[in-house]
């Protein structure tokens, strides 16, 4: 009999220089597990956020909760670890937590995305039952009148701030994200300040996509390249410990050799109507699953093939420039800037130059 | 020492699955990964029907020609570690039919 063990791995690098996720992520690729999937359980939502990429926002023709039991038996078949219940609001959903205990009882690990504006404290005690991984939860401003213009929505500041309380207090790890935009980005440390407060985790989205009905309206919203420069130094200056990365370096044959993105790799999303797309920003529509099964789609879609063979080297202008490895290019944004998932994504583009021109900046100074 | 008839059982605020043969587990509350050897993963495959430790040790006993004693041993072992992982429950001993043989 083999020696039985377990292996702590979480974020402590081991002697590969991987964290455990990573060497899950990589197992998961070796093997075609589709190891993370993104449910959008419905398009309703209470808010009207102006950078969000949904448009129709009708629950008609939603999955039903018999629905959601059959594809998660098909995904934890498929070897899916990791869920992320997102929408528009999955709140809003009245069988939200039916479906969230279902995923709980066959062993998937979930993450919430919400605005919390519903969660009460009794909401809170229910989620606290069912263990998730964390709760997202958007943040649009340090000052109630910044969120709300952007949610649209008066008073949706101090319902968020209360719902995400309600977690905190119980010990559900929350995590405050923001999307920086042109209306929030001078207001970047108080909503670090305010999440460091509340004891919340933080994470920043410096792309916005476009709607998925093809309008790029939301272009206009974007923070201008001087915004991103000073909120990159103000965070900088506001740092503890003030590290500034090496020069990057042009990628070689072997990091050519990899995949761009995990897209149709190891994730996927799923709409509330049942259609399978290869990840939350590529609007491909690759299977339905009220006419195939997902083992069918995940294995059998010709257009999923295609986007498995893409290599670092097939995006012929991103893999000569010297960036890429420090670029946070985006595949589904860039075939919406572009109409090409193989080419650059301009806003990517402006965001990685701000940082690298930043240290570049330092790194002069420190010589 | 663990009782024979001690109800092993994952703790349900964990997450896992069997991928390529091993199993791996995650705790969410501090998104820790568990990732087990084959034996390992053959145990917490056998802890979804919730057996009792007499029980584990027939099965592994007969399914991977080791004796009695070293099956008890190394699953006694296991179990301890999971336990300090959070990862499993024990339960009250329990009057049901005995399948490990032992008496």
């Amino acid at each position: 009999m083999d020696q039985t063990e377990t292996q702590d791995n979480e974020a402590r690098p081991n002697r590969t220089g991987l964290n455990g996720v990573q060497i899950l992520q990589a197992k998961a690729r070796a093997h075609d597990i589709p190891l993370h999937v993104m449910l959008e359980l419905t398009n309703r939502c209470n808010a009207r956020c102006r950078h969000c990429y949904i448009g129709n926002r009708s629950p008609k023709n939603e999955l039903n909760l018999a629905e959601y039991e059959h594809i998660l038996d098909q995904l934890a078949a498929a070897g899916t670890l990791f869920l992320v219940f997102s929408g528009g609001e999955p709140l809003m959903r009245p069988d939200f937590f039916e479906i969230a205990t279902l995923a709980r009882q066959k062993e998937f690990s979930f993450i919430l995305f919400s605005n919390a504006t519903l969660i009460t404290s009794e909401t809170a005690d229910r989620l606290l039952e069912l263990c998730p991984e964390r709760v997202e939860i958007s943040l649009l401003g340090g000052r109630a009148v910044t969120h709300d213009r952007i949610t649209m929505i008066p008073g949706s500041f101090d319902k968020t701030i209360r719902g995400a309380r309600f977690l905190i207090e119980r010990g559900v790890s929350v995590q405050f994200k923001t999307t920086w935009m042109r209306e929030n980005i001078a207001e970047a440390a108080e909503i670090q300040d305010l999440a460091k407060d509340m004891g919340a985790l933080f994470r920043s989205a410096f792309l916005i996509i476009h709607k998925r009905d093809g309008s790029a309206s939301t272009a206009e919203l974007r923070a201008t390249p001087d915004q991103l420069r000073e909120m990159i130094r103000q965070s900088y200056d506001r740092r503890e410990v003030k590290t500034v990365p090496p020069e990057p370096e042009p990628l070689n044959d072997r990091q050519k050799a990899a995949n761009p993105c995990g897209v149709g790799q190891i994730t996927c999303r799923i709409d509330s109507h049942g259609l399978v797309y290869p990840c939350a920003a590529v609007d491909i529509v690759l299977g339905n699953l009220r006419q195939e099964t997902f083992n069918s789609v995940w294995h059998g879609s010709e257009e999923l093939k295609r986007l498995r063979s893409i290599r670092i080297a097939d995006l012929t202008e991103c893999s000569s420039c010297e960036l890429f490895s420090r670029c946070s290019r985006c595949a589904g944004l860039a075939r919406m800037e572009t109409g090409s998932l193989l080419g650059p994504s301009p806003q990517a583009c402006i965001v990685t130059r701000a940082f690298e021109g930043f240290y570049q900046e330092r790194r002069c100074q420190l010589q | 020492m663990l009782s024979s008839d001690q109800v092993v059982r994952r703790d349900k605020r964990t997450a896992s699955r069997i991928l390529a043969g091993e199993a791996v587990v995650l705790t969410p509350m501090n998104s820790k990964i568990h990732g087990f050897n084959e034996t390992g993963s053959r145990i917490w495959e056998l802890l979804a029907g919730e057996p009792t430790v007499g029980e584990l040790v027939a099965q592994i006993h007969r399914e991977f020609q080791v004796s009695e004693e070293q099956a008890r041993a190394d699953i006694e072992a296991f179990i301890e570690d999971l336990k300090a992982r959070g990862l499993i429950m024990l339960g009250k001993a329990v009057s049901r039919k005995k399948t490990d043989g032992s008496d």
